[in-house]
């Protein structure tokens, strides 16, 4: 079918946007500055040849987007020495709006599990569970082989499981 | 197969990633050992945990984010035909410069004649947006009673498109609908200046008006505004966003009385009213045959009963009426019944389409129990957030319930938000 690109763009946003917010902003810790990324990666998107990225649009879109907020974090740390815990603790310049509801307290602490877990640990687990990838379109976004996803995926949840009380599962409480 | 958790293949097993040869190990082992069934379940209760909490509540880019993206894919389109591999011949850019110029000359032009973003044939997308998302619906000539005036439509622009659109949702108007629903999903939530004066419709008396024609085409947006006002701004939505009449429309009415005939299903269920002794009556009319169909559907009241059409009123006519019902397409609308001489009859409702007609008498064997549970619901926290009297208590008490039964999809999203917000 023929579409214009004002039109594969639309389509793109209405399908992504909000979620590749979402993943930007685990690595940023920031909504406006999530948003940003995720700009500039539909603006990178307006760039290409539709032809030849549609195919394999959404890993196109997760690796852009996750290079994108690699770039950012790594241009702030020149800027700021800030090691990978001060990183993981920098509170956000305002409450996000999932912060602003006081239900979402559980989703907070299962953040700061998943914040003791290794990066590529969280990662795969936010791309698996959050963005609903598969093993082979985490391994494509992130370049870890796909038995190595597997494999992190797994030992991840593990450690969860180990930290966060057994019950939350059990009675449904999220 | 002795089954060791630590093996990945294990989660890969669970997430449907595993090989089909890892898979029949661990089915096997499903078999034959109780711990790997106490074991899977545990895990997928865990993932199901990790998944909810997860879910997605992140916002969307602001207005003007995304409309730098759009006018650059604009521009792109402006330049370029990205679906054609352009040969780069000598001398070949001549022609296609000057066709893209034309083009980008005839765009500004009519970009100049209809400055809107993106157009379904004469209409601009956020323009008929807008529109549909102002006008509570087509009240299809349901009496008004005394009171107030009636609300009046206040659409931003393009009221004199009201014949194209008329065509258009004569044409398709179910997909037009969901279409216009889902744009107003993205657009900017507007702001309560824009909004018409809410006017709720006042009783009418059944022996003024025995019979009322009801609507078959209602408004959607309202459910989508509040959503968005949630999860966006993490609060409660303005009172003028709430419009319970277009609520319920994103709930399909599941159980309770059913008539059907030549295709087209009726259904109903009853239920106490929010905060009075009044009765409500839910209403679903549904085209199950694959055309269109033009429809008529009516209440005809109890005698000596007072009613009235749950909403605003609305002042909405022509162009915008239309009998037509869309394969697949539902109407639900919600009637309020006051002085019911008989407490088991609430009236009945009849359908005619193509010269038949058939009814539904609304007894009180209607009742269905989650069906009423999640509209009373429904009718309590739009009152709450429209700053009426609501018992808190029994809202809260409604939630507990409905959590505990299997709900579709949108009853549980629509669950989990109230629960935010009480």
């Amino acid at each position: 079918m023929i579409v214009t690109q004002e039109q594969f763009i639309q389509a793109a946003l209405l399908e992504y946007e909000r979620p590749l917010v979402g993943y930007a902003y685990g690595f940023l810790r920031d909504w406006d500055r999530a948003r940003d990324v995720v700009q500039d990666t539909f603006i990178r998107l307006c760039q290409q040849d539709q032809l030849k990225v549609r195919d394999a649009l959404k890993t196109w879109l997760y690796t852009v987007c996750r290079n994108r907020a690699l770039d950012v974090l790594r241009k702030e740390a020149r800027m700021v020495e800030m090691d990978e815990k001060k990183l993981r603790t920098v509170p956000s310049e305002k409450p996000s709006p999932v912060q602003a509801i006081d239900s979402q307290e559980i989703r907070l602490k299962l953040e700061e599990a998943l914040s003791r877990l290794t990066p590529n640990q969280k990662e795969v687990i936010v791309l698996k569970f959050q963005q609903g990838l598969s093993y082979e379109e985490i391994s494509q976004v992130t370049g870890l082989s796909s038995g190595n996803v597997g494999f992190l995926l797994h030992h991840g949840l593990k450690r969860l499981r180990e930290w966060l009380p057994r019950e939350w599962a059990q009675n449904n409480i999220i | 197969m002795k089954p060791h958790f630590d093996d990945p293949t294990f989660t890969a097993w669970l997430l449907g990633e595993a090989t089909p040869e890892q898979s029949s190990a661990w089915e096997q082992a499903l078999r034959e050992d109780a711990a790997v069934q106490r074991e899977r379940e545990e895990a997928q209760a865990f993932i199901s945990m990790i998944e909810r909490s997860l879910s997605d509540c992140a916002p969307v880019l602001d207005v003007t984010q995304r409309d730098k993206v759009l006018s650059m894919a604009r521009s792109r389109d402006a330049t370029d035909s990205p679906n054609v591999v352009v040969t780069r011949g000598r001398r070949r850019w001549i022609p296609w410069t000057l066709a893209t110029a034309a083009l980008a000359m005839m765009g500004l032009w009519l970009g100049s004649q209809y400055p809107v973003r993106s157009r379904v044939g004469d209409l601009s997308y956020s323009q008929v947006s807008r529109e549909i998302a102002l006008l509570p619906s087509d009240d299809g000539g349901f009496p008004h009673g005394k009171g107030p005036a009636s609300e009046q439509v206040t659409a931003v622009g393009g009221s004199n498109l009201a014949e194209k659109r008329h065509e258009m949702w004569q044409r398709q108007p179910s997909e037009f609908l969901r279409f216009v629903a889902q744009r107003v999903a993205e657009e900017p939530l507007p702001q309560s200046k824009e909004l018409p004066k809410a006017v709720p419709r006042q009783f009418v008396e059944a022996s003024d008006h025995p019979v009322a024609t009801l609507p078959t085409r209602v408004g959607m947006a309202s459910w989508s505004w509040v959503k968005r006002a949630a999860l966006e701004q993490g609060q409660k939505p303005a009172s003028n966003l709430v419009r319970l009449e277009e609520w319920i429309q994103a709930f399909p009415l599941q159980s309770g009385l059913s008539q059907e005939a030549d295709g087209l299903s009726l259904r109903a269920a009853i239920l106490p009213a929010a905060s009075s002794s009044n009765t409500v009556v839910v209403l679903s009319l549904t085209n199950q045959s694959k055309a269109s169909q033009s429809v008529e559907w009516s209440y005809m009241a109890p005698s000596l009963a007072q009613y009235r059409l749950i909403g605003f009123a609305s002042a909405v006519r022509g162009g915008l009426s239309s009998r037509l019902l869309a394969p697949g397409e539902k109407v639900q609308v919600m009637i309020e019944i006051k002085n019911l001489a008989d407490a088991t009859f609430c009236g009945q409702v009849s359908c005619r389409s193509q010269g038949r007609e058939f009814m539904l008498p609304l007894s009180l064997s209607a009742i269905a129990t989650q069906d009423a549970d999640f509209y009373r619901l429904l009718l309590l926290v739009a009152a709450n957030l429209q700053g009426q009297k609501a018992d808190l208590f029994v809202i809260r008490a409604l939630i507990e319930k409905l959590e505990q039964q299997h709900l579709t999809p949108e009853r549980a999203e629509a669950i989990g938000l109230m629960k935010r917000w009480f």
